[in-house]
């Protein structure tokens, strides 16, 4: 049975020239080469297959060394942490107790009785004394 | 002298040598299985592609050819499955139904379409592609390389009298859609 419709038989298709008279060739070429391309992809995945359990264990290997290091050198650093805090309290300390000693010295009383027997004593002491008295040179001739 | 080409000479190659029994399949085959992936796929280098890939595919499964069918009907049901398989993967990646000749030549990059049909053959083959898929190959089967309906059983793995009602189905479609305009 075909359509009522008669529509010529005609092929509206066409084809490169000289397409079939290659076309064997062509195909046999295809087929040929594409057996080459799974074979060359067989054999990587076998040198791959055998090699994969080596790469796993160096990789899982390479990884717990990796994290140790990392985990030793981050106690290093937090030992060095802990030995600045201790010179920075020794320094401290340190400044803590010069400031005290200045504040001591800055803060003696020289009484009379220090201040004559400042002047009782050799010229040297009493320039010393002056020095400390803070008195002017004038003063002393004003005396 | 020139080889017997006969299946049988060629399914007897087969066991002694596959290559040259290859050839011989392609060399025989080809191009008739050309034209019917031609009129499923409709552009050329389309075509060229999925004969490439069926013969790729026969290849891999001459081994296996278990000789239940003929040699011609296992060669188009290959041929078959491969175009239908290359549209659906086309009409996927452009997201345009390929049951048009226009949308089929607009997905097509090349600016020859080789395709030279006037308007009666544009309009019977709009027809035929918007018939649904199995309409569709039953109807170039019968129609343009006019198998028998227990060839196209083999081919297509359905009875002789769904096809049959299939047929007749297909040309209805076609004939309403002709004489729309």
């Amino acid at each position: 049975m075909k359509p009522k419709i008669e529509i010529e038989h005609k092929n509206p298709f066409r084809v490169p020239d000289n397409y079939f008279e290659t076309l064997s060739e062509r195909i046999i070429c295809t087929v040929h080469n594409s057996e080459k391309v799974s074979t060359t992809d067989t054999v990587k995945k076998t040198k791959f297959s055998r090699l994969r359990p080596y790469i796993t264990m160096a990789a899982i290997l390479s990884g717990f060394a990796i994290i140790t290091l990392s985990i030793i050198k981050l106690n290093s650093k937090h030992d060095d942490l802990f030995l600045t805090a201790e010179n920075a309290t020794g320094i401290m300390n340190d400044i803590i107790n010069e400031e005290i000693d200045v504040y001591l010295i800055e803060s003696e009383i020289i009484t009379p009785a220090d201040n004559q027997s400042a002047y009782s004593g050799e010229e040297s002491e009493i320039n010393d004394n002056i020095i400390l008295e803070n008195i002017e040179e004038t003063d002393i001739y004003n005396l | 002298m020139k080889a017997d080409t006969s299946e049988e000479s060629i399914l007897a190659m087969l066991q002694t040598d596959s290559d040259k029994a290859f050839r011989l399949i392609v060399e025989k085959y080809a191009s008739k299985l050309y034209w019917h992936i031609r009129r499923l796929v409709i552009i050329h280098d389309d075509a060229d592609d999925v004969l490439q890939n069926t013969f790729i595919s026969v290849w891999k499964n001459l081994s296996q050819f278990r000789k239940d069918s003929s040699l011609y009907t296992w060669l188009y049901s290959i041929a078959t499955n491969e175009a239908l398989s290359h549209i659906k993967k086309k009409e996927k990646r452009t997201g345009l139904p390929l049951d048009d000749l226009e949308n089929i030549f607009d997905s097509s990059p090349e600016s020859d379409t080789w395709f030279d049909g006037d308007e009666a053959m544009r309009k019977l083959q709009n027809a035929v592609m918007k018939l649904p898929e199995k309409q569709k190959i039953v109807f170039n089967l019968k129609y343009f390389d006019d198998i028998s309906y227990e060839e196209m059983s083999k081919i297509t793995g359905t009875s002789v009298g769904a096809l049959k009602a299939s047929y007749h189905h297909a040309v209805k479609k076609i004939e309403i859609f002709l004489l729309r305009d």
